[in-house]
């Protein structure tokens, strides 16, 4: 089971309305390489992971994205908080709007919403890591291509610290890989 | 119990930018060129986490960065990591508590690939026992985090309801 923990793992105080910067930094919650993604495909990749370590390890990190999943929530939130219909719709979200008023739902920047194509489970432990090794560093990307569109440093803080989780987390899921490599690939 | 309405001027003094805490680099670091802030943990003297001096950063560098090993810190492009800015004891306790909190689960990471390191474990104990303080320290003066601790739920009416929830902090 989970426990509720009721604060955010790294802080978020964007007071600057940005609308622009919402609907690209919705991509790490409903987007292909997002948060979600993340931690759905951990998650659901635990339960064939060969030994106790793997199981662990996917299992924590799971855990981990889903206060990712919430601090990029958080920080959508903050950037739309009190927008105007016609503010919205000069930064091209009246679509989101007309569907979800300002509320959260899961879509990448371009309003597509998210689905559970995004991610694969395989049984076949060294298949699902090498996914995620690749879901880490496509995660690095995007974040970086999110940086390089940041204005305000109250985003770009947030954003280049969940860019190093992905760092953290591929050096660690890379050690798994290949020790399973190792002893399943004779 | 300490009276920290007298500090109550968080809000009001609330920022909405971050400082830079490191200056840019050269363009194009590459990976493990970054000199690493060794663990000032060592200071205590227990002896035992001299031996993880070379392995992980301290809390403070650490949560920072948003990677607590030594030597795997990898910046993008000319941009370390920006500082956010803390305004006021309470906004200070909190971050406090995320800052040990997440050493702590770094280090869980680092263990679950590496369970025979008895050094990192004992770092892992010691960080999760600060945390426990902390958090303890937080809910009696602000409130509860967390429902199944004996601090701050004793009251009514029902305290874990009270704002701020996460995302309005």
């Amino acid at each position: 089971m989970w426990k509720y923990s009721k604060k955010l793992q790294y802080p978020i105080n964007i007071k600057r309305k940005n609308l622009k910067m919402a609907k690209a930094v919705i991509s790490q919650y409903g987007g292909a390489q997002s948060e979600l993604s993340a931690a759905l495909r951990y998650l659901n990749q635990r339960y064939t992971m060969p030994d106790a370590k793997g199981k662990a390890l996917l299992n924590d990190i799971g855990t981990e994205e889903l206060a990712h999943v919430e601090m990029i929530c958080t920080m959508v939130y903050q950037m739309m908080k009190g927008a105007t219909p016609d503010e919205l719709k000069e930064a091209g979200l009246e679509g989101n709007y007309t569907e979800h008023g300002l509320a959260l739902f899961p879509t990448d920047a371009n309003g597509v919403p998210w689905t559970s194509t995004y991610f694969s489970t395989t049984g076949d432990p060294v298949a699902d890591l090498e996914e995620d090794l690749a879901a880490e560093q496509k995660a690095r990307a995007v974040y970086e291509h999110l940086i390089d569109l940041s204005d305000d440093p109250a985003i770009t803080g947030p954003l280049l610290w969940l860019r190093q989780r992905e760092v953290v987390h591929y050096n660690r899921f890379k050690e798994l890989s290949d020790e399973y490599k190792a002893k399943y690939y004779k | 119990m300490q009276n920290y309405s007298s500090y109550g001027l968080d809000d009001v003094f609330m920022r909405t930018f971050m400082m830079p805490a490191v200056m840019p680099n050269a363009v194009n670091i590459p990976q493990m060129n970054v000199q690493d802030n060794i663990s000032t943990i060592s200071q205590n003297n227990n002896g035992y986490n001299m031996m993880n001096q070379n392995k992980f950063v301290n809390p403070t560098e650490g949560f920072l960065r948003g990677n607590m090993e030594a030597g795997t810190y990898l910046p993008y492009k000319n941009m370390t990591y920006l500082r956010p800015v803390i305004n006021g004891e309470k906004q200070n306790a909190l971050y406090k508590l995320q800052e040990i909190a997440f050493a702590a689960h770094d280090i869980n990471l680092y263990l679950d690939t590496h369970p025979n390191d008895a050094n990192a474990i004992r770092l892992y104990n010691e960080y999760n026992k600060q945390e426990k303080k902390l958090n303890d320290e937080y809910e009696r003066k602000y409130g509860p985090i967390d429902l199944s601790d004996d601090e701050g739920l004793n009251v009514t009416p029902w305290a874990w309801i009270k704002e701020p929830w996460p995302w309005n902090e």
